[in-house]
Formats: structure tokens, sequence, C-alpha cells
């Protein structure tokens, strides 16, 4: 009864249990106060908050499936058969490799979705730069994520398509050749390849996105979320804002159920495939393409011409290049010009939209 | 209709189906997921049969005092033939941890602990020894390397069996 009586005296965000514990020992007394606090504006667009916590959801679905896939997954000569024992013989096999091809795609997904909400919500500016620009790098990372771990399996589509990736790749000047030569580990993408595509996907990328998503999450932390122009304009008592703990994280929980749900109803009822065993002297087959996330970068490469002493992939590099350049340092561009940032991110997403259009229309599919 | 509403122990019951309610298909829902996790990280390796019964090792000419080890489904044992000429088969793993034992001529050389001699088993890992029919008389093993049955036939097939 007295405890009773003692608690009732403590300040009201004063912790019991285990974060009592952990505060008499460490300074997060205050860390705790401020996250009690944390509160999250509420109004008509804040559904593009969830953004960011879905790529996290399906990034940590991506580790766990990794890691059950790694029980089993051989890099090497037996890649493909070890894809094939997972799909085919291990209990649910098909099930876990499906995961996690599709939560990948989920992933790349909404972490475009998240950044041009971030974009067109202006909330990369002052003082947010490093939290765009870090979540510039976790799109690049996610990428190459997806791009490393498309080749695994070793069937055909993966084969052909780290070939062109490779071909690109070597086709930037100066460093294109050397880079390419390390990652493919041989004059020919083949086993060697795998081995290093495989150390790249399951070790070096991880720990530097968990890094930089580190990084990421620790500045939104400290910073507070951005609230854009439109609620900042808004009389204060119609300003509403929800508390972080618990109320937003409740709803991120939902919101990451039904995401979860989602992902498993289509893993369930379409499994993801495994094409035949890659032959490095077949031709390639008919209408091969890439992800939906490399389409319109695709579809560009193939209707780029030649001009002058300038081959069609070297103008393509310098599009892709200027074009992640001139995004990555959209906080730098100036007040002046954030009308133009619009404009220019307008262009991009259109661009990307009509070019995976006409893309997945020359190969048949539309 | 709303007398039942604003009936107190009416709504405290409700409240309470409900919350079991929902923390049930909680629960099954985590179950749900946990279950193919389960049974896709449970053994799957079928072509090594762990229930071997017997095993014919073919012809086998062993000199008294000889062993050669061999495999007993997926575990390690040894095959030796004692001074009398005696055919054995005994388990080759240690009764204490695990290891894989040795089979020696002389137990008095080191690294085997001093106080033994004549024939025998040694584990390397924690310096157990056993004599020549695998009776555990030195250092940590709780217990005998089992024996297993040796036939020979007619035509020299040695066949090793559980005894």
């Amino acid at each position: 009864m007295s405890e009773l009586h003692n608690d009732q005296n403590k300040t009201p965000s004063a912790p019991s249990g285990v974060l009592g514990w952990l505060a008499d020992r460490y300074h997060i007394q205050g860390l705790i106060d401020y996250l009690a606090k944390k509160e999250v504006p509420s109004y008509r667009h804040s559904f593009w908050y969830y953004m960011g916590g879905l790529s996290l959801l399906f990034f940590m679905v991506q580790i766990v499936t990794g890691i059950l896939l790694l029980f089993y997954y051989t890099p090497g000569k037996e890649a493909y058969s070890s894809v094939k024992f997972i799909v085919e013989k291990v209990e649910f096999g098909w099930l876990i490799r499906s995961i996690h091809s599709y939560a990948a795609n989920l992933m790349v997904f909404f972490v475009f979705v998240h950044m041009f909400s971030v974009i067109f919500m202006k909330a990369y500016r002052r003082p947010r730069e490093l939290t765009y620009i870090t979540g510039f790098i976790l799109l690049a990372l996610s990428m190459g994520m997806g791009f490393s771990g498309y080749l695994l399996p070793w069937d055909e589509l993966a084969f052909f398509a780290t070939k062109i990736g490779m071909n690109i790749t070597e086709s930037v000047p100066l460093i294109g050749p050397i880079m390419a030569g390390m990652l493919k580990g041989g004059p020919e993408v083949g086993f060697d390849t795998i081995s290093r595509f495989f150390a790249l996907h399951v070790w070096g990328i991880p720990i530097l996105m968990i890094g930089v998503l580190g990084a990421h999450l620790f500045f939104i932390q400290v910073q507070g979320i951005s609230e854009p122009d439109g609620f900042k304009a808004l009389p204060v008592e119609k300003q509403k804002y929800v508390k972080f703990f618990p109320t937003f994280m409740y709803d991120d929980f939902l919101v990451w159920l039904i995401a979860l749900n989602g992902l498993i109803v289509l893993a369930v009822f379409f499994p993801w495939e495994l094409g035949p065993e890659a032959n490095v002297f077949a031709p390639t087959p008919e209408g091969i393409h890439p992800e939906w996330y490399f389409m319109a970068m695709f579809q560009i490469l193939k209707i780029l011409p030649n001009i002058g002493p300038l081959e069609s992939e070297h103008i393509g590099n310098i599009i892709f290049g200027l074009t992640g350049l001139i995004l990555v340092l959209i906080p730098f561009w100036g007040e002046k010009r954030e009308r133009l940032v619009s404009y220019f991110t307008i262009a991009v997403l259109a661009g990307l939209i009509i070019f995976s259009i006409l893309a997945y229309h020359a190969v048949g599919k539309i | 209709m709303s007398d039942l509403q604003n009936d107190p122990i009416d709504t405290i019951k409700r409240r309470k189906f409900l919350t079991y309610s929902l923390r049930t298909l909680a629960g099954v829902w985590v179950a749900s997921l946990l279950y193919p996790i389960v049974k896709y990280l449970s053994p799957h390796n079928k072509e090594v049969t762990v229930d071997v019964s017997e095993i014919n090792l073919g012809v086998k000419e062993l000199a008294p005092g000889a062993a050669e080890p061999f495999a007993f489904g997926p575990k390690p044992a040894i095959l030796f033939k004692t001074k009398e000429g005696e055919l054995k088969a005994v388990s080759a793993v240690c009764t204490h941890l695990g290891c894989t034992v040795v089979h020696k001529d002389d137990l008095s050389a080191p690294p085997i602990p001093a106080g033994h001699k004549g024939a025998g088993f040694f584990c390397n890992c924690h310096l157990g020894v056993y004599d020549e029919n695998g009776k555990n008389i030195g250092g940590p093993p709780p217990a005998p390397l089992p024996e297993f049955k040796v036939t020979v036939a007619e035509n020299g097939d040695v066949t090793v069996s559980k005894s």
C-alpha cells in the first residue's frame, strides 16, 4: 500500500519497472521526457508520414526472411540448386522466398513514394538536409540490394539482368571497367560473380544500410517530423497534434499489420517464380526485361542514339548521373527555386512513369 | 436496448469479451506466422539415414591390435582386432561430450594421463580413457563406448549391427 502511495508522489513521467531501473543508472530521463512529449501533426495529408515507416517494415521483413534463406542458400556453383531445394523441398521454403522477393519490391516502391512525398511536402528544407540526403543514400542502397539479390538464384533472368548491369557499369568512363571487373570477379558474369554479389547482398550493403538508417532515424527523432506550409498556415486552434506514444505508434503498427497481411496474401496466392537455370551460352530469351524499378532506365537505354563520339550508354550514364545528382542536391537549391524543385520532380516522376509504361508496352506486357 | 448499453456490468462483460477475442485473434495471427518458420527451420537432410541398424563393411583383413574407422549411419565408429584375434566394433562417439575417440595401441604413452597400459581408446578433448573393450577407465566419460555386434560371413564379409 505504501509503495502505491510513493508511486503516486512521483512526477508523472518518472518511469517504473525496467525503464526506471535503467533511468537510475543512465542519463535517459531527458530522452524519456522528450519521447513522452513528442507529438506528430495530424492533418489531411498526414498519411504520407506512414511511407517511411512502411519502408522500414519491409526492410525488417527482408532481414528476417533473408536470414532464414541463408539457412539453405549456397552461393557459387550450387546457387541454383540450393534455391530450387528451398522452393521445392523445404517446407514453406517457397513462402519464405516469395515473401523475400515481394518485400524487396515493396520496399523499393515505398522508398520511392517516401522520397517523392518528402520532396513535394518540402520536408527537405533546412534544417533537414541531412535527413533527406541519408534518405537518398538509402534509396540508392535499396536499389543496390535489389540488383545484387536478383543474381543470387542464378536463373536465366538473373544472369542476363546482371550481364546488362555490368555492361552499363563498364561504360562509366575511367572507373567503370575496374569496378565491373571487381564486381564480376572474372572476365564474364559467372559463379565467381555470385559469390561477390552474395557478400555484398548479405553483409556489405546491409551493414551500410543499417548505419545510414540509424542516422536517418536519429535525425528524425532529434528534429521532429516536418510540418508542411499548409499546416503551419492554419490558425493555431486548428493545428491538431497526436502523441507519438502511443497514438501515432499504434496507428503505425496498424498500417504495418495491414501491409504485412497484404504481403503474405501476395506471397501465398502469387508465389514468386524461379526460372530455368542460367546457361551462359544460351541466347537471351525473348522479351527479357529487368524489375519494374529499372524499367524506365532500361527503356531510355534502348532508345538513346549514338551521338558523335558518345555511345548511347554514355549518354544514358550522363542522364541518370545528372538526374541523381540534381535530386540529391535538392535541399541546396535555395528557397527561391522551390517551385523549380517541384517542376523538376514532377518531370522526373512523369518521366519514370511514362518510360516504364513504354518499356512494358515494348516487351508486350501492356 | 439502451438499458442494456447502460448496464455497467453488461458493459464490462462486453469489454472483457472483446478484449479476450482480440487477444485470441492476435495469438492465432502470431502462431500462423511462427508455424511456417518453425517448419522451415526443422532439419531437412533426409539423404543421410539416421536410423541405421546394420552395415556391411565387406571383407576386412585386420592384424591383431589394428583398428579401422568406419561410418555407422551418420556417426563414426571403430572396427578393431584384439591381440587375441577377436574382431570387435564400438561407437567412436565419446560418452562425455561427443568428440570422436581414437584407438591407441599403448595407453601408457603421452598425451594420455599416466596410470594406464595396454591397448584402448582415448578422447583428445577432455582426456577420457577407455580400455580395449570400450570400458571407461579414466577421465570424465560417464559410460563405456557402446559396442556393436560383429559377424563375419563365410566369404569374409564383415557385418556390424546394433547389439
